[in-house]
Order: C-alpha cells, then structure tokens, then sequence
C-alpha cells in the first residue's frame, strides 16, 4: 500500500479526505506503538511479579522470626532444659514456699527449746535446793556424831564399841557432805552451761525472719509484672507475626493476578491487528482517489492531534508516517516543533 | 505486747495489743502449760490490736497450735491486720489456722 511520492501530482486535499487521513495516520500510529507498549508492560509486569515474590519471601521470612521470637520470649533455660516462663515462675514460687516454710520449721522448734531450756533450768535450780538440804542433814549427822563420840569417852571402858560407831557415822557424814560438795559444783556447771545454751538459743531466735518471709510477696509480685509484659509482649508479637502472613498470602494473590497480564498483551495485540486492518482498507479507500494529498503542519485537525499527544516519541512517530508517505509542506518545521515540546512534555507524572 | 487474759467456763480469750515477738514467749509458757493440763475447750486469739509480728512469734503460734491440736482444743486466731494480715498470707497461716478476718 506504500504509495510512490514522486508520480503522484499534488492536489489540495478535500477537508473529508483530509481529515480521514489524519484520522488513518494518527490510528496507524497508535496501531504501530500498541505491540511495543503491550511488550513493555509485560516487562515490567514480569519484574513487578518477581520483586512481589521476593517480597512475600521476605515477609514470610519475618513471620518466622516473629514466632522465633515468640518461642524466645517465652521460655527460658535452667541446666540445659527449656522451660516456659509460666513454669520457672513456679519453680521460683515453691523454692521460696520451701524457704519460707523452713523458716517457720526454725522458728518453732527454737521456741520449743527455749521453752525446754526454761524447764530445765527451773528443774537445776530444785535439784540445787534439794542438795543444800542435803548439806544441812549431813552437818546435822556430823554434830549428833560429834555428840555421840563425846557421850562415848565419857562412859569409859563400857562405851568403847559405841565410840566407833560414832567415828563412823562421823567419816559417812564427811563423805556425804564430799559427795554433795561435787554435786552442787556439777549442778552449777551444768546450769551454766544451760543457760549458755539459753542465751544463745534466745540470740537465734530473736533474730527477725519476717523482713525474709516479706522477700515472697515481693519476688511474687515482680514475676507476676514480668509475666503480665510477657504476655502482651507475646500477643503483640503473634499479632505481628499474623499481619506477616496475611500480608505474605495477600502479596501471592497478586502475584498470580499479574499472572494475567499476558491476557492483556493478546488483547492489545489482537487490537492492534483489527486497527491495521482497517486502517488498511482506509489509506485504500484514499490512494484509489488517485491523488496526492498535500497537508499543511498548521491545520487545524492536525494540531489538535499533536496537541493531545504528550510524548514526543509517538508525536515522532505520526509525524514519521506523515513524512514517509504523504505530502507535508514544511516538514522541517514539523520536526522542530515536536523538538520543542521534548522537554517538558516527555516528563514522566510521578505519583 | 500486752496481753489482755479473759477465761469463760472452758474458753480462754485472748486479746494481744502491740508488736509481738520473741520477747512476749514468757506470756504464752503458762498458756501452753494450761493447755497441756487440757483446761481448756475453745481458745480465741485476738489479734485486731497486733501491728507488727516477728519470725518468732510466728513460732510460738505454731507451738499453741501443735499442742492445741493434740488436745483437741479449738483454736481461732481474729482479726489480723496490715503486716500480720500479710505475713499470715505468705506463711499460708490461712491454711493451717482457723482464721476469722
């Protein structure tokens, strides 16, 4: 269908053809450019794809290390073995019970001892009662043996035997009286050391276990603070790990809805192919006039073709069909003009 | 401390007032020769006017109760409050004595 520029002699152009040919030409240009732009956006829909998959990885990748997290935060280990924190803080709790409960334990039986000791310094101190009137017997005996040898001498030959027996009694007397001398020593040595022992014992027990006992309530409440942030920390964290996911799930759904972009590309291209047609049977319909038409770059259609096409390739591109096939007057201007808007024209919009 | 001895029939009242510690265990030696003698049914220990209560204390009052327990008098301690309150719910006081807030 490419005509031959040179046989053909120059006519003005009646306004319909006129119009219809820049109606074809525009319609060629855009034509030509839907495969390129189809191409294109298949491109850029492929690297789009593959940077949403390397995203959905990624964020796959911290929902794992969220719950990983999660796994830490919860747990702690104690001789290699991983508890939860629920279960140290029970190990915590029956430790201190077991603390607290032996306190009590020391607590009682040191009360109970210093009862004890009580008694058996109350019971020292009658078995030293019970020995001094020991004593006072054994003096007594010493005297009525005293009286007795006396009584003795006096009766001469006849009261002999009887001085012996007064003797006796006299040596059993000074025995006795030995014998409860040691014992009062020992009662005071063992009295004394009792009441070491009391003493002691009362030092211990006047020792205040109470602020220790309070120690529980205290540790109690500190785990009890760190399990409520833990558990918060943990929903938090599960929460986060859950948007991961979802975000993971909702960037796959994308991806295989860009999966359908080559539906898009057949659909432009399959569009392109019905344009040419047409556009075929049109530059036909114009050509079987036999004429030349010749276009002037000012007219006014033509501008306002020019004028909603805001990139300067696809104007260099209708501009291009008009200088290959048709009669343009003035082409270098044409060419300038579409330089001229290059600039701020081609600027990409960003959003 | 001072302690204040009420006896009734066979039930002796008991009202504690002050800190109680190891120096009030010679108050509580004719009470636990009273209850070894089984002279007794039902004692109460009210402890409302109690503000402060040591390690010791605590062991006299296991003592009262051990021996309480094997004569099979009743024991009810009243009316704890503040650090006795608190000491009595970490030493779990509240599982061993009859205890009437």
């Amino acid at each position: 269908m490419k005509p031959d520029k040179q046989a053909i002699s120059t006519v003005s152009a009646p306004s319909q053809d006129k119009v219809m040919l820049i109606a074809a030409r525009t319609l060629q240009s855009v034509a030509c450019d839907l495969p390129t732009s189809a191409s294109e956006i298949e491109s850029k829909i492929v690297q789009l794809a593959e940077t949403f998959k390397q995203i959905a990885i990624s964020t796959q990748d911290q929902g794992a290390a969220v719950r990983k997290i999660v796994d830490i935060v919860n747990s702690v280990q104690i001789d290699g073995e991983v508890i939860s924190m629920r279960q140290s803080f029970e190990i915590v709790n029956k430790t201190i019970d077991d603390a607290v409960g032996q306190i009590l334990f020391v607590s009682k039986k040191a009360m109970n001892m210093v009862y004890n000791l009580e008694d058996a310094l109350e019971s020292l101190s009658s078995i030293d009662m019970l020995v001094k009137d020991v004593q006072k017997i054994t003096k007594q005996t010493n005297l009525l043996a005293l009286n007795a040898t006396i009584e003795a001498s006096r009766a001469g030959e006849l009261g002999k035997g009887f001085a012996v027996v007064a003797n006796e009694v006299k040596e059993l007397s000074k025995e006795i009286a030995t014998l409860s001398k040691n014992m009062k020593e020992k009662i005071e040595i063992i009295n004394n050391s009792v009441r070491k022992s009391h003493n002691t014992l009362q030092d211990i027990a006047t020792i205040d276990m109470s602020s220790n006992i309070m120690v529980k309530q205290k540790i109690d409440d500190i785990m009890r603070n760190i399990l409520t942030q833990n558990d918060v920390l943990i929903d938090n964290l599960n929460m986060s790990s859950s948007i991961a996911a979802k975000n993971a799930n909702d960037i796959n759904g994308v991806i295989v809805d860009l999966q359908f972009q080559d539906k898009i590309s057949q659909h432009l291209t399959n569009n392109s192919d019905a344009l040419l047609v047409i556009i075929k049977h049109l530059l036909n319909h114009l050509d079987g006039k036999d004429c030349k038409m010749k276009i002037d770059i000012n007219d006014e259609e033509l501008q306002e073709v020019f004028s909603k096409l805001k990139l300067s390739e696809l104007k260099q591109n209708l501009t291009n069909l008009f200088l290959q096939y048709d009669n343009i007057s003035n082409p270098e201007s044409v060419i300038a003009a579409n330089d001229s808007g290059k600039s701020d024209e081609d600027d990409v919009e960003l959003f | 401390m001072e302690c204040k001895k009420n006896i009734n029939n066979n039930e002796l009242d008991l009202t504690l007032i002050g800190k109680f510690t190891f120096v009030d265990h010679s108050i509580f030696k004719p009470i636990l020769e009273d209850i070894e003698k089984n002279t007794f049914n039902n004692i109460t220990i009210n402890l409302s006017g109690i503000e402060f209560i040591d390690s010791a204390a605590l062991g006299i009052l296991l003592l009262v109760k051990d021996s309480s327990d094997k004569n099979n008098i009743s024991l009810v301690l009243k009316s704890p409050s503040g650090q006795v309150k608190k000491m009595f719910e970490v030493t779990r006081f509240y599982d061993l004595f009859t205890i009437n807030d």
